[in-house]
Parts: C-alpha cells; sequence; structure tokens
C-alpha cells in the first residue's frame, strides 16, 4: 500500500489553502460591503460556491450510482460515498450559512418556498444514503439499494436548479438566471472562493476515496492471512 | 506516535490557527470603522436623548428579533460554523486514516507472525 499521498495531491491541497485564504483576504478586505444588505452579504462569497459544491458532489454520487447499477465496481461504489459526503457536508454549510443571511433579507430564518424546500429535502436524501452505507451492512443489497438512492438524489439536484425558474419564490437569483450579476469589484472576491472551492472539492473528494481504497486493500489482506493461517493448521 | 506522524496533525493545526487569525482580522477591520461612526452618532446626540437613554428602567417592552441581531453577528455566526463543519469534517478524514495506520500495523505484526509459522 502506498503510505506517502501523491505531489499532485500535495500540490492541489496546497492550491485549495491558498486559494481560500486568498478568497478571505478578497472578501474582507477588497470586495465592498453591499448596499442594500450590508455586511451580512459576504456570506454570499461561501454560500454559493459551497452550494455548487454540494451539488458537484450529489452529482458525482447519483453518476457513480448510475455506473455501479450498471456494472458494480469497487471503483464506483468508493466514488458515490465520496461524493455524497462531500455533498452532504457542503449542504450543511449551505444550509446553515442560507438561512442567517436570509433572516436579514427576508426577516424569518426558514420560508418553506420551492429552492429552499428542494435542497432541504435533497439533502436527506443523500443523508440516509449515507446513514444506509454506514448502517446497512457490506452486502450486495445495501450498495444496490444505497446506488438507488444515489440516483434518486440526482433527481433532486435537477428539481433544485429548476425550482426557481418553475414555481418562483424568494430566494435571489443573482449569478444565474435573471438576476441583475455581482458588481465588478466583487467578482474577484467571489471567483476566487469559486475556484478555491472546486479545488477544495476535488481534495477531500481525492482523500476520501483513497482512504477507502487503503481500507479495501487492508480488509483483502486481512482475508489473505486468515486463508494462510488456516492453511497451516490444516498442515499440522 | 512518532514526530514525523504527528507533522500532518501540527501542520493542520497551524492552517486552522492561520485561518481563525485571518477571520479574527478581518472581524476586527470590519468592526473598527461602525465602531467610530456609533461614536460619532453618540457624540451628535442631543443632551436630552442622552438623559432619556440614561433613564431608570422602570419596566419591560417587547422589541422585534431583528432589530436586535445585527448584520455583523449574523455573517460571523455564519463563518464560525462554516469553517466548524468543514473542520469537524477534516479531522473525521483524519481520524479514518489514522485507524487505518492502526490496522495496518495489526496487519504487519499478523503477517509477520504467519512468517515465523512458515519458517518454522
Amino acid at each position: 500500500m502506498n503510505k506517502k499521498p501523491f505531489p499532485s495531491m500535495l500540490v492541489l491541497g496546497s492550491l485549495a489553502f491558498a486559494g481560500v485564504l486568498t478568497g478571505i483576504v478578497l472578501t474582507f478586505w477588497v470586495a465592498p460591503v453591499e448596499g442594500s444588505l450590508g455586511i451580512v452579504q459576504k456570506i454570499f462569497y461561501f454560500h454559493v460556491p459551497s452550494a455548487i459544491s454540494s451539488y458537484i458532489g450529489f452529482g458525482l454520487c447519483g453518476i457513480a450510482s448510475i455506473a455501479y447499477l450498471l456494472k458494480p465496481a469497487k471503483w464506483a461504489d468508493r466514488l458515490a460515498q465520496a461524493g455524497a459526503e462531500l455533498g452532504v457536508v457542503f449542504a450543511t454549510c449551505v444550509l446553515i450559512t442560507g438561512p442567517l443571511w436570509g433572516y436579514k433579507s427576508w426577516g424569518t430564518y426558514w420560508e418553506w418556498e420551492p429552492r429552499l424546500t428542494s435542497m432541504l429535502l435533497t439533502f436527506l436524501i443523500y443523508v440516509s444514503y449515507l446513514l444506509l452505507r454506514q448502517f446497512g451492512g457490506e452486502g450486495e443489497m445495501a450498495r444496490k439499494v444505497g446506488a438507488i438512492m444515489g440516483v434518486l438524489g440526482l433527481v433532486g439536484i435537477g428539481i433544485i436548479r429548476i425550482s426557481v425558474t418553475l414555481w418562483g419564490g424568494v430566494h435571489p437569483q443573482v449569478v444565474t438566471g435573471k438576476g441583475g450579476g455581482i458588481h465588478p469589484s466583487m467578482k474577484p472576491a467571489f471567483y476566487t472562493c469559486f475556484v478555491a472551492f472546486m479545488v477544495l472539492s476535488a481534495v477531500l473528494i481525492w482523500l476520501r476515496v483513497r482512504i477507502a481504497q487503503q481500507a479495501d486493500e487492508i480488509e483483502s489482506l486481512h482475508l489473505l492471512a486468515g486463508d494462510v493461517e488456516y492453511d497451516l493448521e490444516k498442515n499440522q | 506516535m512518532s514526530s514525523s506522524s504527528r507533522r500532518p496533525a501540527r501542520l493542520l493545526h497551524a492552517a486552522f490557527a492561520l485561518l481563525l487569525l485571518l477571520l479574527a482580522g478581518s472581524a476586527s477591520s470590519l468592526l473598527t470603522p461602525s465602531t467610530a461612526v456609533a461614536e460619532e452618532q453618540s457624540e451628535a446626540k442631543p443632551a436630552a436623548a442622552k438623559a432619556e437613554e440614561t433613564k431608570m428602567v422602570t419596566g419591560f417592552e417587547p422589541g422585534t428579533n431583528e432589530e436586535q441581531v445585527s448584520g455583523f453577528n449574523l455573517m460571523v455566526i455564519a463563518y464560525l460554523a462554516f469553517w466548524g463543519v468543514l473542520f469537524v469534517y477534516f479531522l473525521s478524514l483524519v481520524g479514518r486514516q489514522k485507524k487505518l495506520k492502526g490496522e495496518l500495523g495489526e496487519l504487519k505484526a499478523r503477517l509477520d507472525a504467519l512468517e515465523e509459522r512458515t519458517k518454522e
């Protein structure tokens, strides 16, 4: 088993760290305070990239789950689990930071409007997926049911994406859709955070997949050792 | 635990401390102008208004929560929660890696014992 991380992983990790630090500096020292919402709008620079990272995580889980259902392979299962974990972590961040920002702009922490509700439901689908994988055993059935849940979550992502366009709601559409966009002076901070979060997501996925891969290798070596022990005892 | 195995954990702690320092620096830089403005406003208040403020409280009246929770506080809570969640996840990954290292040690001992038995 390879003990040392790949050099490219270290490079990516350093890039993610430098990107996040630059993002913080740009957010607080360069980007101006927004006119109508005030300082609370600075949540936006981490809230939106987190949301995109969670979509990437859930999307990876869904696609890897389809691959697993078509042709069961360990890599697809590992990738699906890593994607679901990443998605749940970033969606937790989104579901915490969003209401705090919403409180200032809507006067309430939570609105049962299409985007927020569909985000919460998708998050719960992937939390259920992770619970199933954690406590449902290592059997083929648990993997397949998990994969079906992963695919089901993909529908949720589609609903989150089109919810505002189809059903309206109070969630702002600043970056996409018919939103007014962001002021040029805010763009460096936003795009730096966006790129940094994409790199950070890649690093976290990579780390998680490697851990799962190493766990599988150790388990197969334990099985092999068990076979050798059995043979030795039989021959004695 | 060897010093080489502690290095990543130390690096991680140092990185988190740096992030916290940056966030604290950001918070202080944002607080300074608002405090100055607040001081200016308080100086500009007429003496009658100041006297009204310093009156003894004789009863409580309900207010709205919206007035009490400032945007700054919400932002600080959001950032702390955000980095807290990410840090906890990162720690869980480090924990899982450590557990694997322990299992690898066990496996090595088992294989060494097997090798000895095979030689016998």
